[in-house]
């Protein structure tokens, strides 16, 4: 195998422009919130750093989170998957089945240093025997992978902390990754970065890459999240926050206040309990976020928002 | 006789396992599917709101990311008699529509196409006739056409091979003798391998309008929750929003018409023997979908009444009788787990209506690793639905045949168009390519229809009706102390329904019937003690492998259905001790 | 392309007797200290917008401050940026856009010429040797009667009626 082009040479061989790049590299510095500089920093850093291989591994997943990722806009799925990273396993989009694709996990495993993407939650039932591939159990192929994994992320609430397997009564017995290492039954040197969500925002899983392939592991906050993406709540930034200081609210889903923008708190909406970046950077290329939409905020990147009291429509406080 | 184990199966959604033996010339004898991974979704719905069961159900699947959540709310609408407003009806069935669309190119391109595109020969192609080819097959394209392009796609395909990692491209098929396209059309069809990402994605963002996002936008039980802005810019429904989504329409329209539709003719042209294999079992179902009116009574959508695909069954082949299909008869209906890791507490072989559903799980395979199942006993988490015991077929194939049966005019003219293009005769339609012609086929009929529901949709605006949403019945105080219904959908991978029992505003029971667990099951043993074979299953029997480690024909079929394992896959009870016995009432 | 004006700001109230409040200033004071070490060093700087909490009022002041320069320039990649010069020399005023023209980054820069416009070595050598492709393409591969034959050797029939030559494709970069 040729040696790793790094990551610049590889985006100018695939006719991504220099400006493309430096562009790419300005908004991601800018939405990391990094000081004056970074850009440049993160310019030179991808100019000689070699392309991330990428294992992706599903687990008790629902694709959601796999999808999300194809509706990545900046950058583009499809410069993700032919530029900026070398996706060498995911089995959504791999060419190869079977042997053939278990191979490919293998040898990207056995060359390291490589980062290591999980979604959907983990079962532990039956020794694992609720979720297998390729005759093993999960647990068994996401330890394996974890092992040498230069970086850990997982992606989505399920993966970060269990999500809608590990809601009550949890019959999977699933756990979410950071639970397995506290628990002892995952060994591995790799930190551990959550990006929760149901599912998380695209460019949210992109910039943690390249944060991380520029600077290092991102500041993270209690719950392992960074927190230039989890900092703040949604209910902060919302469109419809002058009406929640105005205390005009809408109480039902098409009343007067629905149509002019009130906020849906009375509805349920948790986003002042939320911390993402739905209403900062928007969903789908800015198009929209919920409550924009007219519908409240789940609390998709919260520990156990399924299990909340009272369901999705009790006001939150 | 040996055994030939697929596992994972790749590009399709969730975690699929085929176990197959071939005699000693390579041909399939026996096929098992199985499903290898579950999550135990019902039982966590239970003593839920039931307003609350769209989101959970949405999460069995975030490709068919409406799918499950409109199945939801319509049988929560349809146990306390809710009725919705005309809007939310159109805008169901345009975020239906654009699911459909959207999941149909995806899967063409991004999951299927590599079964029969060999993307290291396009860097044979010669762009010139390339540029050419794509006039020939395309005329009225105008993007994206000229030698330039082509040559520029070619270069940055040969500098990704040449980089060493291949990525997601690693250890593909390629140069196996089953790959028949010419370097042009290879080179074609990786051009719009990378053109359709960026359209999905922007297509996509019809959810976004209409839910806040994609993947799983928002829904409500009682319509839709997002209010038509009484100003610019108070909700992202306005003048602007609204722009966006009949753009959007237009943006699918072209792409299906000049890009997808002919490229999958093309493609089929150099393999027309794929138009005589893997038929499955020559059955096909709907439950129907795309209400064209309001109903006038709530209770009134279950009857199937007035849908754009509408509902029924044919059975082998014979396109001349549409027989009756009602979800409500306890006969009709019936998941049976002969072969499944589940217990029934009438017996392995009992056969039971949603409505009396049991998900007793008994995980009795072997612990793993391991290599092969036991394909004589339980052999996978997927059960296996039945049509009056019959195996039937459903998706977009079903779709497009109970439209042509019931003579809808547009699919008549549109497949037999297709047909003649092809020079294949209407049996062609039961086959790999023929399944896979059908979901090209319908996407242009529902992106078709689609701009028409827009239109009626801005007409209701224009006439001052910007009513989306009923409140009458969203107070659980206000609804009867037991309550059932049935809600059902048509999904891009065929007939989806949810039963829901409802005990003092709580769910008490939830079953979902869903498109992937009609193709996938595994067999069961009919009243004659004949063997019955799902479609999957059925579908493989006579491939011959040229190369075992190399299933390419398996996979050709096998993702013809658009497998959806997830979907398949969704049910458990906590260690198999509670039965989820429904109380009939 | 027009200039500071066409930059998407909603200015909401725009009360005549108020000052420029606490923001446009300092920026204001800090980019001249920015021309000072430009002058001095060499060294280019940059301010993100987006950082700095900027009002309407602000924003509208420093636009009226720094005026409009001479050169304005838009690319075509990831979406438009546009570039604009302010009346300040080595003062230049960005807009980075997505593919749907939304606004995703504002930066102002402090260079003699900020460095996107440049056309770096590298990519001059691939665009020559992508000028060699076409020019050996013009040569060989479009002879029209070779591409029909082709083309009916892989069983098509060439469209009709054949354009002379195809219509010219916007180029990606």
């Amino acid at each position: 195998m040729p040696s790793k082009e790094t990551f610049e040479e590889h985006l100018r061989r695939q006719g991504v422009s220099r400006r493309s790049f430096l562009k790419f590299c300005a908004l991601t510095a800018s939405g990391l919130a990094l000081p004056t500089g970074a850009a440049k920093v993160i310019a030179d850093t991808l100019a000689t750093v070699p392309r991330p291989t990428v294992i992706w591994l599903s687990s008790q997943e629902c694709t959601g989170c796999s999808e999300t990722v194809l509706r990545s806009f900046e950058p583009s799925v499809e410069s993700l998957i032919l530029s900026e990273i070398s996706l060498d396993y995911h089995n959504t989009l791999m060419a190869p089945s079977g042997t053939a694709a278990e191979d490919a996990r293998r040898q990207a495993i056995a060359a390291g240093g490589h980062v290591l993407v999980v979604d959907g939650s983990v079962t532990r039932r039956d020794d694992g025997a609720w979720s297998i591939i390729g005759g093993e159990a999960t647990i068994d192929i996401v330890r394996e992978s974890a092992m040498d994994a230069a970086l850990i992320i997982a992606i989505g609430n399920c993966a970060a902390y269990g999500g809608l397997p590990n809601a009550a009564p949890n019959p999977s017995d699933a756990v979410g990754v950071d639970e397995l290492i506290a628990s002892g039954e995952l060994a591995t040197a790799a930190p551990l970065i959550n990006v929760p969500g149901c599912p998380p925002i695209p460019e949210v899983i992109t910039g943690v890459i390249v944060h991380f392939l520029a600077f290092g592991v991102p500041e993270l906050d209690h719950l392992l999240r960074p927190t230039v993406y989890y900092g703040q709540t949604v209910h902060d930034s919302c469109t419809r926050l002058p009406y929640f200081d105005a205390q005009l609210f809408a109480e039902s889903f098409d009343d007067e206040g629905a149509r002019q923008g009130y906020c849906l708190l009375n509805l349920g909406c948790r986003g002042p309990l939320t911390f993402n970046a739905c209403s900062t950077r928007r969903w789908n290329g800015g198009t929209s976020f919920p409550m924009h939409s007219g519908h409240g905020c789940l609390g998709c990147s919260e520990p156990g928002f399924w299990d909340r009291a009272g369901g999705f429509y009790t006001p939150p406080f | 006789m040996s055994t030939v184990v697929v596992d994972p199966v790749t590009r399709i959604e969730g975690h699929l396992r085929l176990e197959v033996e071939t005699d000693a010339s390579g041909f399939i004898q026996r096929a098992s599917s199985v499903g290898t991974m579950l999550r135990g979704i019902e039982v966590i719905m239970r003593d839920r709101d039931p307003r609350d069961a769209w989101a959970i159900t949405q999460r069995i699947c975030g490709v068919c990311t409406s799918s499950h959540a409109i199945t939801s709310v319509r049988a929560v609408e349809d146990a306390l008699q809710y009725p919705i407003p005309e809007n939310a009806r159109i805008i169901r069935n345009l975020i239906n529509g654009a699911q459909f669309v959207h999941d149909h190119v995806v899967h063409f391109y991004h999951l299927h196409a590599l079964d029969w595109v060999d993307i290291v020969s396009a860097l044979d192609a010669d762009p010139a006739v390339t540029a050419e080819l794509q006039r020939c097959i395309s005329p009225q394209r105008t993007e994206d056409i000229s030698i330039a392009y082509f040559a520029d796609v070619q270069q940055r395909l040969k500098n990704f091979v040449e980089s060493g990692q291949l990525g997601i491209f690693n250890n593909g098929y390629w140069g196996h003798p089953e790959y028949k396209l010419p370097p042009e059309l290879n080179l074609l069809a990786f051009a719009h391998y990378l053109e359709a990402l960026a359209w999905q994605r922007s297509v996509a963002r019809l959810h976004a309008v209409f839910g806040g996002k994609n993947p799983h936008p928002n829904f409500a039980v009682g319509g839709s929750p997002s209010a038509i802005s009484t100003f610019e810019g108070a909700t992202r429904i306005d003048g602007e929003g609204l722009g966006l989504v009949a753009d959007i329409i237009a943006e699918m329209r072209r792409f299906i018409d000049q890009v997808y539709v002919p490229d999958t003719l093309a493609i089929a042209r150099f393999y027309k023997d794929w138009f005589t294999k893997g038929e499955g079992v020559g059955n096909f179902l709907t439950f129907g979908d795309f209400p064209l009116t309001s109903p006038g009574a709530p209770d009134r959508l279950i009857d199937g009444e007035n849908l754009f695909i509408p509902r029924g069954v044919i059975l082998n082949r014979d396109l001349s009788v549409v027989h009756p299909l009602d979800l409500d008869d306890p006969e009709q209906v019936r998941e049976l787990v002969s072969h499944s890791w589940y217990d029934y507490g009438a017996g392995k072989d009992a056969a039971l209506h949603p409505f009396d559903g049991e998900t007793t799980p008994n995980y009795t395979g072997p612990q793993p690793p391991f290599n092969t199942l036991d394909v004589d006993g339980s052999y996978s988490w997927v059960k296996s639905p039945r049509w009056r015991g019959k195996a039937v077929e459903v998706g977009p194939l079903a779709h497009v045949l109970m439209l042509y049966a019931t003579g809808h005019e547009a699919t008549r003219d549109l497949v037999n168009s297709a047909l003649s293009e092809l020079k294949v005769p209407i049996d062609a339609l039961y086959s790999t390519m023929g399944r896979t012609a059908a979901r090209a086929l319908e996407s242009k009929l529902l992106a078709d229809e689609m701009s028409g529901w827009y239109d009626q949709l801005r007409t209701n605006i224009s006439n001052g009706d910007i009513r989306t949403h009923n409140n009458a019945l969203f107070d659980p105080s206000t609804w009867p102390a037991q309550a059932r219904g049935i809600g059902f959908l048509e999904a891009p991978r065929g007939a989806l329904g949810h039963w829901v029992v409802i005990e003092d505003g709580k769910i008490a029971n939830y079953q979902a019937v869903v498109p992937t667990t009609w193709n996938a099951g595994p067999r069961t043993t009919d009243a004659q003690g004949n063997e019955v074979s799902g479609p999957f299953e059925a579908s493989l029997l006579g491939h011959q492998l040229f190369d075992p480690e190399q299933p390419i024909e398996i996979l050709r079929t096998i993702h013809s259905f658009d497998p959806c394992m997830g979907c398949a896959v969704h049910l458990v009870d906590p260690d198999g001790e509670e039965l989820l016995q429904v109380d009939v009432l | 392309m027009k200039g500071i004006e066409s930059i998407p700001v909603t200015v909401v109230s725009t009360s005549p007797q108020r000052d420029a409040t606490d923001m446009a200033l300092p920026l204001l004071h800090e980019l001249a200290a920015m021309l000072e070490t430009l002058l001095a060093s060499g060294e280019e700087n940059s301010i993100d917008l987006s950082r700095a909490p900027l009002d309407p009022t602000d924003r509208a002041r420093l636009a009226e401050i720094l005026g409009q320069g001479e050169l304005s320039a838009s690319l075509d990649c990831l979406g438009s940026t546009r570039i604009q010069e302010t009346a300040i020399t080595g003062v230049w005023w960005i807009t980075h856009c997505d593919a749907q023209d939304r606004v995703v980054g504002e930066f102002i820069e402090v260079t003699s010429c900020p460095e996107i416009l440049r056309s770096s070595q590298q990519e001059v050598r691939s665009g020559l040797s992508r000028l060699r492709t076409r020019l050996s393409e013009q040569t060989v591969s479009t002879d029209p009667a070779a591409v029909t034959e082709r083309l009916r050797a892989i069983g098509f029939e060439p469209a009709q009626p054949q354009q002379a030559s195809p219509p010219a494709d916007q180029q990606s970069e």
